[in-house]
């Protein structure tokens, strides 16, 4: 006994029984605490419990209400519940699992306001915050561009718009290209001329050379051997003359290869302007209005937007439950200090860290919908339980409106597959905006009845989808403006007149991706209709702006040519003729050099013939 | 003047009556409560073990001090060497798979990476930790206190009127 401490054991029997009552008081707080703070890192948005009650003897859990908020919309809930109240299993706990076998969620109600913002602190946001998935990138890039929607702008720039204004606007690359190799070619012809210059003392030597010979009468010098200085320094002059000759004979070779260089170039320009003159054509062409997708640019944004709040719900859910059951976690390179990072290991047939076997729910959502369904086998690591997170729910209203959502999510084997079928099915529209950017389709759309139909699959990186979208009796609302032209007035009264005729409105969307590349259709009767104002209200006028535009663009570029070669060509046969110049005086000295060489050479013999006929004479 | 008090206590505790093993243990069960994350069960167990058997306090408490600021300072060496103990030692992944399935074990947070490298950084070190200190705190107390005690500086102090009245105070307290 000399080993153990008498008031340690007291001690740590008094601290027990402090931490039991403790417990009892406070476990209510620490629990509520933690389930807020995983709920609120699942959606990415604060998850608020009221007054959690925990029975640790009977293990049951109870609170009043619990507010999901929405993301996107920081002072309204996503869902508010009323009282709910279920049993935790204590072997799970033992495990440090939570399992609950049975839950009821009941008076659900969706998008309520709430009192306080719900949005999470900076340093939680940082941590939830994701690169986009392949599949939000995809959505966010067809978003943009349905956006942007251009076909509709030629209606309203069409009557304004001159041909001189799209050149204008066209930043040419053949002013550039010619300023570039003008630079290029007149710096060489630069160059040939100051060596040209440099040649000059040589010119001289040469004209010296020529005056010398020039001063050379055989006739007047006095004897045969003086005849013979004379000849041989004539002939030696042949050395400094092939000296001169052979340093002008380079520089005429180089200038001789300019012109053939000069007419590479001249057809690189012949291309530039082609491919100029195809910008003005890109830039006035004409979008294939026969297939025009209307009624895409009309509810597109809309449709795809929920397409990306559902790409990010689910990516983000995919996303934790990937990370909770991976078998080899990668390894975090940072884990705030002294904290680390859990390992979670994945076996089949045991618990897991959370799960919710069952949850029954009733409610009302903001829509007026009475609904109920059940989630099943919720988990954060769904191949311990080995069932799929499964969700249903069926909902109507007194005036006959139905609603049905059947969605699995299966993340047991080594790729995610979900599955979302969703039917709403004569629903009042008081108040239905279309949200896109396109200022002759209608805003809105008031006092009609919908269908809607969504089904959709994914699996892994592989979507593909359906979506029916079905209005009857719409009356379509559309914005004020006033039109700029004869041609915006004459579409819009088209347009006008197109959806004020309509009974019913629909369109069905097909959307896939496959092996990563975004396929999509979406086809509605209103599109002929619609196609075919345009073409008669701008087709013709935008055929004749864009022709009269490229004619222009090409005389301007061509002007820009003719001038450059001509100059470029006048430069060049300035220099050929000097060097023309040197090669007369060249030749001019050669050619006086052998004809007093010849007269030297006659004069000698001459009087050798004399001497000899004085001697036999003597 | 930290330091200056840390010696202190270190020579306080090198020259308290409790022996060199009561004072090695504490230690070094202070080293183990430093090192691992004090939210774990077997964290808990050794507070336990510590105010339960007759180890030196002040020995516990030096050791989760000095400890303490080493597991600051070797946080990414315990998170990487949990990491590869906890995922790349691939024998011992149905142990952890098995022992996370258990009863009350997963509230050691074995799991976790660092308490996962603390925790078995702290194991390797105990019986060094504790027959060094050992080792320590014997020739301390044989070799080196006595001569400190000759000292004419030491001598003076406590033959002062202060370190008298000190004395007196220190057994009233330890006698109520």
């Amino acid at each position: 006994m000399k080993y153990i401490r008498k008031s340690g054991v007291i001690f740590i029997g008094v601290v027990i029984i402090i931490v039991v009552l403790l417990n009892i008081l406070l476990t209510d707080r620490w629990l509520e605490s933690q389930l807020e703070k995983a709920g609120s890192s699942i959606v990415g948005a604060k998850v608020e419990i009221d007054d959690l009650d925990v029975s640790l003897l009977n293990l049951m859990i109870k609170w009043r209400r619990i507010q999901i908020t929405h993301p996107e919309h920081t002072m309204k809930n996503m869902i508010e519940t009323g009282p709910v109240e279920f049993k935790l299993s204590l072997p799970a706990l033992l495990k440090r699992k939570i399992v609950i076998e049975n839950m009821q969620i009941l008076n659900i109600k969706t998008f309520t306001d709430r009192k306080t913002d719900g949005r999470l602190p900076d340093r939680i946001k940082k941590v939830t915050k994701k690169e986009p998935s392949f599949f939000e990138k995809q959505f966010t890039a067809l978003l943009d561009e349905l956006k942007k929607a251009p076909a509709f702008e030629l209606v309203s720039e069409v009557k304004d718009l001159k041909p001189k204004d799209i050149i204008d606007k066209i930043q040419f690359n053949t002013p550039a290209k010619i300023d570039s190799v003008k630079n290029l070619i007149e710096g060489k012809i630069q160059k040939y001329k100051s060596d040209f210059e440099n040649l000059q003392t040589d010119i001289n030597k040469l004209k010296e050379i020529e005056a010398n010979f020039r001063s050379i009468n055989p006739s007047s010098i006095k004897t045969v051997s003086d005849l013979k200085a004379t000849y041989d320094l004539v002939n030696g002059s042949i050395k400094q003359i092939n000296e001169i000759k052979s340093k002008y004979e380079a520089k005429v070779n180089e200038i001789k290869q300019l012109p053939n260089e000069v007419n590479a170039i001249k057809l690189e320009i012949q291309e530039q302007i082609k491919s100029d003159i195809q910008k003005v054509k890109d830039y006035a062409k004409l979008p294939d209005i026969k297939n025009l997708n209307f009624v895409k640019y009309l509810i597109g944004p809309k449709l795809f937007s929920y397409y990306l709040t559902y790409e990010r719900y689910s990516n983000a859910v995919e996303g934790y439950i990937e990370k909770m059951q991976a078998l080899k976690p990668e390894k975090e390179k940072r884990p705030p200090r002294l904290k680390g990072q859990d390992i979670h290991f994945v076996k089949e047939r045991a618990l897991p860290g959370f799960w919710l076997k069952k949850c029954v729910l009733s409610g009302e959502t903001n829509a007026g919908f009475k609904i109920k369904g059940e989630i099943t086998n919720v988990s954060n690591q769904p191949k311990i339980v080995g069932e799929p997170i499964r969700v249903m729910l069926i909902g109507d209203r007194p005036d006959k409106a139905s609603l049905r959502l059947k969605a699995e999510l299966y993340f047991l084997g080594e790729v995610s597959k979900q599955t979302l079928d969703f039917e709403l099915v004569n629903l009042p529209i008081a108040d239905f905006n279309f949200e896109h950017s396109v200022k002759y389709l209608p805003v809105k759309v008031e006092n009609s009845v919908g269908d809607v139909v969504v089904r959709l699959s994914r699996q892994g990186k592989e979507l593909a989808s359906e979506f029916k979208f079905v209005l009857y009796n719409p009356h379509f609302v559309f914005p004020a403006f006033n039109p700029a032209n004869i041609y915006e007035q004459k579409f819009s009264s088209l347009v006008k007149n197109t959806f004020s005729a309509v009974k019913s409105f629909d369109a069905d969307v097909s959307l896939g991706i496959v092996n990563g590349q975004l396929s999509m259709s979406l086809n509605s009767s209103l599109d002929k209709q619609l196609s075919s104002g345009f073409r008669e209200a701008v087709g013709k006028e935008i055929e004749q702006l864009k022709n009269e535009a490229e004619s222009m663009a090409r005389a301007k570029l061509e002007e820009i040519r003719r001038e450059f070669e001509l100059k470029i060509d006048e430069k060049i046969k300035e220099l050929t003729n000097k060097a023309d110049e040197y090669k007369n005086i060249v030749t001019l000295v050669e050619n006086l050099r052998e004809q007093k060489l010849k007269d030297l050479d006659q004069e000698i013999k001459k009087r050798g013939t004399k001497i000899l006929e004085n001697i036999l004479r003597k | 003047m930290p330091i200056l008090q840390l010696i202190a206590k270190i020579v306080k505790i090198l020259r308290s009556q409790g022996t060199p093993g009561q004072v090695a243990a504490g230690f070094a069960f202070g080293m183990c409560l430093g090192l691992i994350p004090w939210n774990t069960l077997h964290s808990i167990l050794i507070w336990i073990i510590v105010i339960v058997v007759n180890v030196n306090f002040g020995a516990v408490f030096l050791g989760i001090a000095v400890f303490g600021a080493v597991a600051y300072i070797f946080d990414p060496f315990f998170h990487s060497f949990g990491y590869w103990i906890l995922v790349d030692v691939e024998s011992l992944r149905s142990l952890w798979t098995s022992l996370y399935q258990s009863p009350v074990i997963p509230f050691t947070r074995f799991y976790n990476t660092v308490v996962m490298g603390s925790t078995v950084i702290s194991f390797l070190l105990f019986f060094p930790v504790y027959f060094g200190s050992k080792w320590l705190v014997k020739n301390y107390r044989e070799k080196v206190d006595p001569h400190i005690q000759k000292l004419g500086l030491i001598k003076a102090i406590k033959a002062s009127k202060i370190y008298q009245l000190y004395q007196k105070i220190k057994f009233w307290s330890e006698v109520v």
